[in-house]
């Protein structure tokens, strides 16, 4: 009896083969398989192939076509040439069947009743490596491989299963179904024909199996994109995806399609903005590619609905059973971010088989497909991240501090960061200046209101002559030495063309920009461009600075601009890494020494710089060196006291210096503790201050009122949790800075600081400088140090970080859309302008009343939660934010208006004019309050002081706006107002002479010593880090114990 | 545990604890205590003797002609000016006069209200009417404000009721006057709403005209620009039982008043009116200081924006004819301050003295020292009666003025202990001429005071008024 086997017809697809060719036909010669033929057909090769098949399998039939239109088209052929068959075993022009492939896979159709079989496929050069054994997908269309890249054969995936894709290389279809289906979908040129018809036979109620008996080598050529594509294709990438979703948009039935598509649609939407974000082009170009391809033949697409409905005799929920849940891609991509860091996640899978090389020990490559498909491994994590944590030297190590000493401790098994893209940086600081322009629109366009911290400017040349004669307005005027602030802004504004109002803004609105840049560049020396960058963005995010705008409080601003500085100076002098000086603790102590004391004289310039601006500066930076001490001494025990001792003298030394650079101004408060109000600040009412919540979130102002503004500062504790050696270090001593803040600013809200009243705004400015620091540790942490745990809880904390700066961040970008960060529109400029219009002739002073924080200007106490100021002619000007040390003369008029509080005078207008005081302004609100117009923030005074000046029979009250009352005093003043006194020769002389050490400082700082060069110069020749050539291009970097290596090509660049 | 594991956890304890304790103190210590709210001070203070300048504002004489009365405790002379305007007018009568020390003077006045102006302090100013209903006299006041309350006026059978609102300061003023009776709801004649008052000026309304009828009217006076002075001026025609009242208003309603002597004689009558110018219902305690110690206190209770009566007649815990003390006080719940409160008295005798009535109000609790002038010319002194008001015993000392200065104890009146709601009665004589010569009462607790000034009337029908003390003067 003859043996009844179905026929076969082995259907192979050609284009162009290979030297490989010879040895795929000769497979198929050896089949056991009795009724096997074979069917050579030719996609458009250069040459025609038949000689060859002839040579090997002379019965063969070959077809050649006149074009190649991709596997597909060609393979659909066959419909119109085989009849007959029972099966078609469809094969790629690079495989190398075992004798008994057509046998198991015939066979084992028959016996499972199944449509399509799979046999298992293995590495072309080395069979015991598995390449695929029938594959999943997801919901989306994505791939998912059931085998690891490069994974052993050792029978572990020897059994016959139902899968859902069987991979194109080699695949045996039931001739009836395969005609049923109309065979492959000729649009989908490559990569996706399996898929679509391994989807559709399951529609139709076929299985598909795989049976790992019959073994295939494969070469894969096409997925290494080593094979021609037909013409006009784009690149492997953008076809994966078109086709993916042309699959899902043709396979799902109406309702599943419902469901799926809206995922699939955010899921691309994120994947694109990711994209864009990256700097990944061609991931972006391939999937808005996906999307328009589709859309373009949504006709055919309904066609291809059509059809299939009329086959479909399985569910879709039958059909979905052997789908992956969730998004493969999406799991792939978290898998590699937190496996093997940013790099790695955006480079795609396509990327690891090259971080896997550069550090298994055969160097074997991988088989990830090509284009970023997104393959995952469904039985667990990748290579071993401690294999390649310790192993991995990718990127270039860059410190910023300069040149690194040998003796520099340097970490062992940690990776460096590699670098950001200027794409990347470019998008992302466009988008933080487009927030700030548009946060700040109002403000440049409009100008700024007169209130509080924010007065006109005066010309210069009354800046410079105010700071050359030492005469000052606010009181009664007098020569009592003020802040030599005057002398700088003059000169700043002489720079800026003597424009007031330009000058205003470029102070007001400067601080911001410069602030930042202060964090970018402390944080630049822990070698994470990531890390700097969110550093930075977070202390942009931080509402500290935009509640200093909106509250008017120039001096919050101004320390919000220094404070990162300041810090950045007292880092260095810690020594600590990485800011160290590489000088040791025996060697080279005279250039030791010196750089000590350069640190000092630094850090004591920039420190007096900041409190002639903001008089509570020195106690700032004092405030600073003692949080990072608090934060050195719990994260490094014993060993801390060095850096302590380093920071806490440079801070004293540095205190020191701006004593003397801003004498005589800093000598006239040594004479006594009553002078210190303008360093120490005023009291406020008990009761009145911010609230322990707002300052935990650093918003103690209408801007970040909200708990979303609580991620910023959750973000800030990731370090703590998975940084490691110096960063741990760091984030603790971040951390002390902002405990300390705290901690001050909470006694002080309690009353329990006794004369210590500095505004919680200029206190909160170093918190935001440890917040933002902490935070660019955490990203640091994340890229250096994490990559040597397996995915766990640090993970999940940073995904929860990494929510927190974005919550966080939400509350300020909310305020940009206002367009003047709640700043009051109209300040008390305009509501006070009519004061002269009303005065007698020949000049006139007020008598301001109010809160501190709602003082125009500066201002002495009057009692607690009230200041005084007298004025020239009505609302001061910013030379009026520093008053002298002591009120002098003034303080008459506050005796007076004590006097008329205890109702022991009801003529104060009588006692105020003997000081030519024609108006008393008591300031209730930071602004006037306009009903429908602007609502600013209330600081009431004591109804005591209110009833006081109500009750006098010689004072006037006038019907004004809301917010302030202004009363003017029926008696008639003394005489004309006093004029310009001049400041004595011994003030001007020690003025001068302290400009003079200025300049030589200035001078000195700027240029390095000859002894640093020499230095520099002998460490060069002796071979301790970096050089240059004398060319001035810096030679090859040589391998070094410790240090970076350059990585490998084609990572990180 | 590795090393870098050990750091961690240490930083993290550390935190943890630093803003834990941080917590547990801000929510145990709670939030820093606000500035008490210091009450206004009472609308008649005599400012202390060191003040460079002072003055009264006397509101009432717009309403009825009279005399200022100036009692200067002092040693040395005081000289002063009294700018005299009556109401819609604007010719203004200016008098200079001096105080000898320890003494009173009268300054006679036409009608219309009345600033006394000093170059110093140390100085009480009452306004005094003389009519054929009797004298009246009540301290002018020695500050201005923008709400004034009088628990009582009545505009029945034919009594007459004015309203006298002076602005004394440069500032224009405008008020509204509206009035609250016992049987609730609240009268807004709109005749007196917006009642413009330009600097110096004053102006009388005539309550009848606008509510008439009224057996007992709470009244009060806003300002709702400027701040002025307001006075309720009341006179009960006949013989028998006429009387005029000046009703000193309080500025702002509070949660003690106290009247130091009263009593019922037979055919007398003795009414307290308790209103409640604020939005919360007043549970007030009535205290009741008997000879025999203290009687069982009532309780009344106020809803806002009303007044309520006690007749003291009706209360069966008052003996007839004995002499009492009597103190309102209102309470706190557990989340609110004690709602403010004022109170007037309506004391009338049998019809057999002049005055046969008198309306008073009563004196806040929280003073410890006051300033007790001499009764008005042409009257003798009854009695001084001074009433603890505090929860503990007090000591009380009455003091007079030498004429080289300075303050000493009257015989037997020097650190007298009061049980908490006693009174103590102290009659004139030669050794301790209350009433005839300005005293000084210190306590070391609040007390109040009352003198009256003739033994035939009833004590309360026309009393005179101390002053609270800032500082002592002697």
């Amino acid at each position: 009896m003859e043996d009844l086997a179905p026929a076969v017809v082995a259907v192979i697809v050609a284009c162009d083969p290979g030297p490989w060719f010879e040895e795929t036909l000769q497979s198929f010669a050896l089949q056991d398989y009795p009724e096997l033929a074979v069917l050579v057909l030719d996609a458009g090769s250069a040459e025609d192939p038949t000689p060859r098949v002839a040579a090997v399998l002379p019965n063969a039939f070959v077809r050649r076509l006149p074009e190649n239109a991709g596997f597909a088209a060609a393979a659909d052929a066959v419909l119109g040439m085989v009849a007959g068959a029972s099966h078609l075993l469809l094969c790629h022009d690079d495989v190398a069947l075992d004798p008994n492939v057509v046998h198991v896979l015939v066979e084992e159709s028959f016996r499972s009743n199944a449509g399509i079989v799979s046999p298992k496929l293995v590495a072309w050069d080395d069979p015991s490596r598995l390449l695929h054994v029938g594959m999943a997908v997801d919901k989306g269309g994505a791939v998912v491989d059931r085998v690891e890249p490069g994974e052993i054969d050792h029978g572990q995936h020897d059994g016959v299963r139902d899968v859902f894709l069987a991979p194109g290389g080699c695949m045996l279809v039931r001739a009836d179904l395969f005609a049923e289906l109309g065979g492959f979908d000729p649009a989908v040129v490559a990569l996706g024909d399996d898929l679509d018809l391994c989807w559709r036979a399951q529609v139709a109620g076929a299985r598909v199996i795989v049976a790992p008996a019959a073994r295939v080598r494969h070469l894969e050529r096409l997925a290494a994109g080593d094979r021609p594509l037909p013409g006009g294709a784009p690149s492997l990438q953008a076809l994966q995806r078109r086709h993916e979703l042309r699959i899902v948009l043709v396979a799902y039935s109406t309702f599943h399609l419902l469901r799926v598509l809206p995922q699939v649609v955010f899921l691309s939407a994120g994947e694109f903005a990711v994209a864009v974000l990256t700097g990944n082009r061609p991931r972006a170009r391939g999937v808005l590619h996906a999307w328009s391809w589709n859309w373009s033949r949504r006709k055919e697409l309904r066609a291809a609905r059509a059809a299939l409905r009329e086959r479909r005799r399985l569910p879709d929920s039958e059909v979905r059973r052997l789908q992956v849940r969730g998004s493969a891609r999406l799991t792939a991509y978290v898998r590699r971010l937190f496996a093997h860091g940013l790099e790695a996640a955006h480079a795609g899978a396509a990327a690891l088989p090259a971080l896997i090389s550069a550090t298994a020990p055969d160097g074997d490559e991988g088989s990830e497909a090509a284009g970023g498909a997104a393959l995952v491994n469904p039985a667990g994590a990748l290579a071993p991240a401690t294999a390649l944590g310790t192993r991995r030297r990718s990127g270039v190590v860059r410190n910023g501090a300069g040149p690194q000493p040998a003796e520099a401790p340097v970490e062992s098994g940690a990776a460096a960061s590699p670098p950001l893209s200027l794409s990347a940086r470019t998008v992302v600081w466009a988008a933080v200046g487009l927030v700030l322009l548009i946060g700040s629109r109002q403000l440049l366009g409009n100008g700024l209101p007169s209130m509080a911290g924010l007065l006109s400017w005066p010309a210069w040349t009354t800046l410079l002559h105010r700071f050359g004669t030492g005469w000052h307005a606010p009181g009664l005027g007098g020569v009592n030495p003020t802040s030599p602030a005057t002398g700088p802004l003059g000169l700043l504004a002489l720079v800026l063309g003597g424009s007031s109002g330009l000058v205003q803004k470029v102070i007001v609105l400067g601080c911001l920009p410069v602030g930042a840049w202060g964090l970018a560049r402390l944080a630049r020396p822990f070698g994470s461009p990531r890390g700097r960058l969110a550093a930075t963005l977070v202390y942009l995010a931080l509402p500290v600075a935009y509640d200093a705008l909106a509250l008017g409080r120039w001096d919050a601003l101004v320390a919000y601009a220094a404070a990162p500085w300041v810090a950045a100076r007292l880092a260095r002098a810690s020594d600590l890494e990485p800011f160290a000086s590489g000088y040791g603790s025996d060697r080279a102590g005279r250039l030791r020494r010196r750089r000590l004391l350069r640190q000092v004289i630094g850090l004591g310039v920039l420190e007096a710089v900041f409190t002639m601006l903001v008089p509570a500066g020195a106690a700032l930076t004092l405030l600073m060196a003692a949080g990072l001490s608090a934060g050195a001494l719990v994260a490094l025990g014993p060993t801390g006291w060095r850096p302590v001792r380093r920071m806490t003298g440079a801070a004293l030394g540095a205190t020191a210096v701006t004593v003397v650079l801003l004498a005589p101004w800093s000598f006239t408060m040594l004479a006594g503790s009553q002078r210190w109000q303008a360093v120490t600040g005023l009291a406020l009412l008990p009761g009145t201050g911010p609230g322990w919540s707002s300052l935990l979130r650093l918003a103690v102002g209408p801007i970040g009122d909200s708990p979303l503004a609580y991620g910023l500062v959750v973000a800030a504790v990731l370090p703590l949790l998975v940084a490691v050696r110096h960063r741990l270090t760091w984030a603790a001593m971040a951390w002390g800075l902002v405990l300390s803040s705290w901690l001050v600013c909470w006694t002080e809200g309690k009353g329990w600081t006794a004369g210590f009243n500095i505004t919680p705004l200029v206190l909160l400015a170093p918190a935001a400088v440890g917040v933002a620091l902490a935070a660019g540790l955490g990203m640091a942490a994340f890229e250096q140090d994490l990559s040597a745990h397996r995915f766990g809880w640090r993970q999940v904390a940073t995904v929860l970080a990494a929510a927190g700066v974005t919550v966080g961040a939400l509350p300020v970008l909310a305020a940009a859309g206002g367009g003047r960060w709640d700043l009051p529109t109209s300040g008390y400029g305009e509501a006070t302008a009519w004061l002269s219009g009303r005065a007698p002739a020949g000049g006139f002073r007020a008598l301001w009343l109010a809160d501190p924080r709602a003082l125009p200007g500066g201002g002495w106490q009057l009692e607690p939660g009230v200041a005084y100021a007298v004025t020239d002619g009505g609302l001061p000007d910013s030379t009026g934010l520093w008053v002298g040390s002591h009120p002098a003369s003034a303080a008459t008029v506050a005796d007076d208006v004590r006097l008329a509080q205890r109702h022991r005078t009801v003529q104060l207008g009588q006692l105020l004019a003997a000081s030519d005081i024609h108006y008393v302004v008591v300031v209730q609100s930071l602004a006037p309050i306009i009903p429908g117009y602007q609502s600013p923030a209330l600081f009431p005074v004591p109804a005591t002081l209110t009833d006081a000046l109500s009750t006098q029979s010689d004072l006037t009250a006038v019907p004004g706006q809301s917010g302030a009352a202004i009363y003017v005093n029926e008696v008639k003043a003394a005489g004309p107002v006093g004029a310009n006194l001049e400041s004595s020769w011994t003030y001007r002389g020690v003025l001068y002479g302290v400009v003079v050490v200025w300049l030589l400082l200035v001078v000195r700082l700027a240029r390095p010593p000859t002894v640093w060069a020499r230095a520099r110069r002998r460490r060069s020749r002796g071979g301790r880090g970096t050089s240059r050539s004398r060319a001035g291009r810096p030679p090859a970097a040589r391998p070094r114990a410790g240090a970076g290596i350059d990585a490998p090509a084609g990572v990180g660049r | 545990m590795t090393r870098e594991t050990t750091r961690r956890v240490a930083l993290l304890v550390a935190g943890v604890l630093v803003l834990t304790a941080v917590l547990v103190a801000d929510a145990v210590i709670g939030p820093s205590a606000p500035a008490p709210a210091v009450p206004p001070p009472p609308s008649a203070v005599v400012a202390d003797a060191a003040a460079s300048s002072s003055a009264w504002y006397c509101a009432g004489l717009a309403a009825a002609s009279g005399a200022v009365l100036v009692t200067n405790p002092g040693r040395v002379p005081v000289t002063g000016t009294v700018r005299s305007q009556a109401a819609g007018s604007t010719a203004v009568v200016t008098k200079d006069f001096a105080a000898p020390p320890g003494q009173q003077v009268a300054v006679d006045l036409p009608q219309g209200a009345a600033t006394v102006s000093f170059g110093g302090g140390g100085v009480g100013v009452l306004e005094a009417a003389v009519g054929n209903a009797g004298v009246t006299a009540s301290p002018c006041a020695s500050t201005t404000s923008d709400t004034w309350y009088f628990a009582h006026g009545s505009t029945a059978q034919g009594v007459g009721m004015a309203v006298a609102v002076f602005n004394p300061l440069p500032t224009p003023a405008v008020v509204d006057i509206s009035f609250a009776s016992p049987s609730g709801g609240t009268i807004v004649p709109p005749a007196y709403q917006g009642i413009p008052l330009a600097p110096g000026q004053s102006v009388v309304e005539n309550v009848m005209d606008h509510v008439p009828n009224a057996a007992s009217l709470a009244t009060q006076v806003i300002a709702l620009s400027g701040s002025v002075v307001a006075t309720v001026f009341e006179q009960s025609p006949g013989p028998g039982h006429g009387g005029a009242s000046f009703l000193d208003g309080a500025t702002a309603p509070r949660s003690t008043w106290a009247f130091a002597q009263n009593e019922d004689v037979a055919g007398g009558m003795n009414s307290f009116v308790v209103y409640n110018p604020t939005s919360t219902p007043a549970t007030v305690t009535v205290a009741l200081s008997l000879t025999q110690g203290q009687a069982a206190p009532l309780v009344v209770r106020v809803a806002p924006q009303s007044a309520s009566v006690l007749n003291a007649d009706a209360q069966t815990r008052i003996p007839a004819g004995a002499p009492y003390g009597i103190t309102f006080s209102t309470s706190s719940s557990s989340n609110r301050s004690a709602p403010g409160i004022v109170v007037a008295r309506i004391a009338s005798s049998n019809g057999s003295s002049t005055p046969a009535v008198g309306v008073s109000s009563g004196q806040a609790g929280g003073i410890s020292r006051w300033l007790v002038p001499p009764v008005p010319p042409g009257q003798s002194p009854a009695g001084l009666a001074v009433i603890d008001l505090a929860r503990r015993p007090v000591r009380v000392s009455v003091k007079g003025f030498r004429p080289n200065g300075g303050a000493v104890p009257l015989p037997g009146a020097n650190a007298v202990r009061l049980l908490p709601g006693a009174v103590y009665a102290l009659s004139p004589s030669p050794a301790t001429p209350v009433g005839w010569s300005p005293v000084e009462v210190e306590a070391d607790g609040p007390v109040a005071v009352q003198l009256d000034p003739s033994p035939d009337s009833p004590p309360g029908t026309a009393p005179v008024v101390a002053w609270p003390l800032l500082a002592a003067l002697g």
